[in-house]
């Protein structure tokens, strides 16, 4: 997610969009810089791209009779991470909704699109996102359930303490060769804030009086 | 099933068509559905290649701008039930005056350029170092042009202004109210550099002040009265550089400010 | 200026794209775009008044007869009914510009915009005095 780390592992209200303008805007200029720096693209990395745009039209542009809508996988895709892995999530809900995204990437292989032109293509791009966020729900579900804490957003109530010692880091994830998840973790550097409890109401400003 | 309210839809395909077609769909019929609701409802359920432009479904992001039996509107802010009752169809049909795509899609480099063209950013004689801190400015400063900040760029105005239709050199509503904004802001430098482009028949003076993209403007930014009051300011302008050649300059957009 | 008709330019012509010619009518679509062309029909009545009255002192300035001459041609059917619809077409203008003014001008007062109804209020009240004041120069005697 939207995570440069200068607000924290946050990504709520509008934080990530000042943080999306700026991060964007200095990702877009070094990507640019670097590619006038480049060498023209070997024959091998063409021939990639190739398979690629063939992958596409294959799968997307030229198929025809493929049982899924884009709309229907996508609304169940939203039902199940909405009650899997909401603010509060249980190792059974989080199971359930990794099955259940397991379930629909299988039935994405069998979407086709109404649309075959490949002009301003909206059912394409749709498609492409639905690929994407399907994989990065699964990321989301995944490092969920590796995380037996509770933690700013993430709320585990079946575990709701916060544990320093085994998650006080970022979750990295790979992606295996079988597409599986594989999760490793990098430690948090900590600068000026040490993390703290959240409290809400009259104990935070208890809180915040012990702090003076 | 509930009630249900036919939709008239323009598609053109450039791979196909050497003109748009209106094809039909009958939709369901809430109470809180919006015209966009009935176009993803028969993206989703009925005919996955119809094309349109959307994002945020709550008048900010303007990308949904469409005509809506003939006017300009923001489809996500128009409600289906005003258009219900007398049982003809909601004609839905692309920005009218803009190039179209595809189906509902239209070309909008133009006004991108257009735009561009007028500088709508903060334009500093010299810029202060970052340690010296922020520009200042009082309320009564952001309330000189906060109107003219509301604008989503959704080029409704566009659509409702048939100068801009007659003539597409006409640099238009938005365009022209965004310079204002900054022209008005306190702490812009710019005027003088905006004023070329502003002060030509394809800015300001093509303008005869129909009105009407006020009255389509979903934001309330009232580009019309940015245009007649940049009329003024730029007459002024002009008498004051003929009179007194020595004084020309920004001086009168400075003291409105 | 260049700015603007070059980048005009690149979207001048593109063979896929559709675009929709406006028609020689668009003017009658819409009310307030009729009301508009009448708006900018009405400055040649404004004309014409100005013709009449100009017509008026050169009449007043060759003397009496040439007067009464003068008043004898503004009785004729067609001039009356030319001047009846000038006069419909110089109050159009006149109503529609001074309800547009709020819209030109901003008149701040006390850090506040004054309220537009004020604004286009003052506009009639001048019109009324100044119409009062001719009323009774003319009606004086
Ligand atoms: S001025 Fe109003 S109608 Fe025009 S683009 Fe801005 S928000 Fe849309
Ligand atoms: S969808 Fe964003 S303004 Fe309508």
């Amino acid at each position: 997610m939207a995570c440069v780390s200068i607000n924290g592992a946050n990504r709520l209200g509008s934080n990530s969009l000042p943080e999306l303008l700026v991060f964007g805007a200095r990702a877009g200029k070094a990507a640019a810089l670097t590619s006038l720096e480049q060498k023209p693209p070997s024959e091998h990395v063409i021939a990639q791209a190739n398979d690629e745009k063939r992958r596409l039209e294959e799968q997307f542009l030229r198929k025809t009779g493929g049982r899924e809508r884009i709309a229907t996988i996508r609304s169940e895709m939203h039902q199940a991470v909405e009650s899997g892995a909401g603010i509060y999530r249980t190792q059974d809900s989080l199971q359930q909704a990794a099955d259940k995204l397991q379930e629909l990437r299988e039935r994405f292989r069998n979407l086709s699109l109404d649309d075959h032109s490949l002009t301003f293509n909206t059912e394409l791009l749709g498609a492409l996102e639905l690929e994407f966020m399907l994989e990065v729900g699964s990321a989301i579900v995944a490092s969920a359930l590796h995380r037996t804490e509770s933690r700013g957003a993430h709320q585990r109530t079946d575990f709701p303490a916060r544990d320093d010692r085994n998650f006080l880091a970022h979750a990295l994830i790979f992606r295996s060769p079988d597409g599986s998840a594989r999760i490793e973790t990098t430690p948090v550097v900590i600068t000026r804030w040490p993390p703290g409890e959240r409290v809400y109401g009259v104990k935070s400003e208890v809180k915040e009086v012990a702090a003076r | 099933m509930a009630e249900t309210i036919s939709v008239e839809v323009a598609r053109y395909s450039p791979e196909r068509d050497t003109e748009p077609s209106s094809q039909r769909y009958d939709v369901p019929l809430h109470k809180d559905w919006v015209v966009l609701d009935a176009l993803n409802y028969i993206k989703d359920k009925m005919d996955g290649s119809l094309t349109f432009r959307w994002s945020c479904r709550m008048g900010i992001c303007g990308s949904c701008g469409m005509m809506v039996n003939g006017e300009p509107k923001l489809t996500c802010a128009t409600f289906l039930s005003d258009y219900a009752g007398d049982g003809s169809p909601v004609r839905v049909q692309p920005l009218r005056y803009f190039p179209v795509i595809r189906d509902l899609v239209v070309e909008i480099t133009d006004f991108m350029n257009k735009l561009q063209s007028v500088k709508p950013w903060l334009i500093r004689g010299d810029e202060k170092a970052v340690s010296e801190g922020e520009y200042l400015q009082t309320p009564e400063q952001l309330d000189r042009y906060k109107q003219f900040s509301m604008c989503i760029n959704c080029l409704l105005c566009y659509a409702a202004c048939p100068v801009y239709g007659l003539d597409p050199v006409f640099i238009g509503p938005a365009a022209i109210a965004l310079a204002q904004r900054y022209n008005m802001d306190s702490r812009d430098e710019g005027a003088g550099e905006r004023m070329d482009v502003l002060a030509q028949h394809e800015g300001i003076w093509g303008c005869t002040f129909v009105g009407e993209c006020t009255k389509v403007c979903p934001k309330h930014v009232d580009p019309a009265g940015a245009i007649q009051q940049y009329k003024l300011t730029a007459t002024i302008e002009r008498f004051k550089s003929f009179l007194m050649p020595w004084a020309a300059g920004n001086s009168e957009m400075e003291s409105a400010k | 200026m260049s700015g603007v008709r070059q980048t005009v330019r690149y979207t001048e012509y593109h063979p896929r794209w559709y675009r929709t010619r406006v028609s020689t009518w668009w003017w009658l679509s819409r009310w307030p775009y009729l009301k508009f062309i009448l708006r900018e029909i009405s400055s040649v009545f404004v004309a014409w008044f100005v013709v009449v009255l100009l017509l008026q002192i050169r009449a007043l300035s060759r003397g009496p007869q040439a007067y009464a001459a003068f008043e004898h041609w503004l009785q004729i059917p067609v001039i009356v009914l030319l001047n009846l619809t000038a006069m419909f077409f110089v109050t159009f203008h006149a109503v529609t510009w001074f309800n547009l003014t709020p819209r030109a001008m901003v008149v701040r007062f006390g850090g506040k915009r004054v309220p537009d109804g004020l604004i286009v209020g003052t506009n009639y009240a001048a019109w009324a005095a100044v119409s009062v004041v001719l009323a009774w120069f003319l009606l004086r005697s």
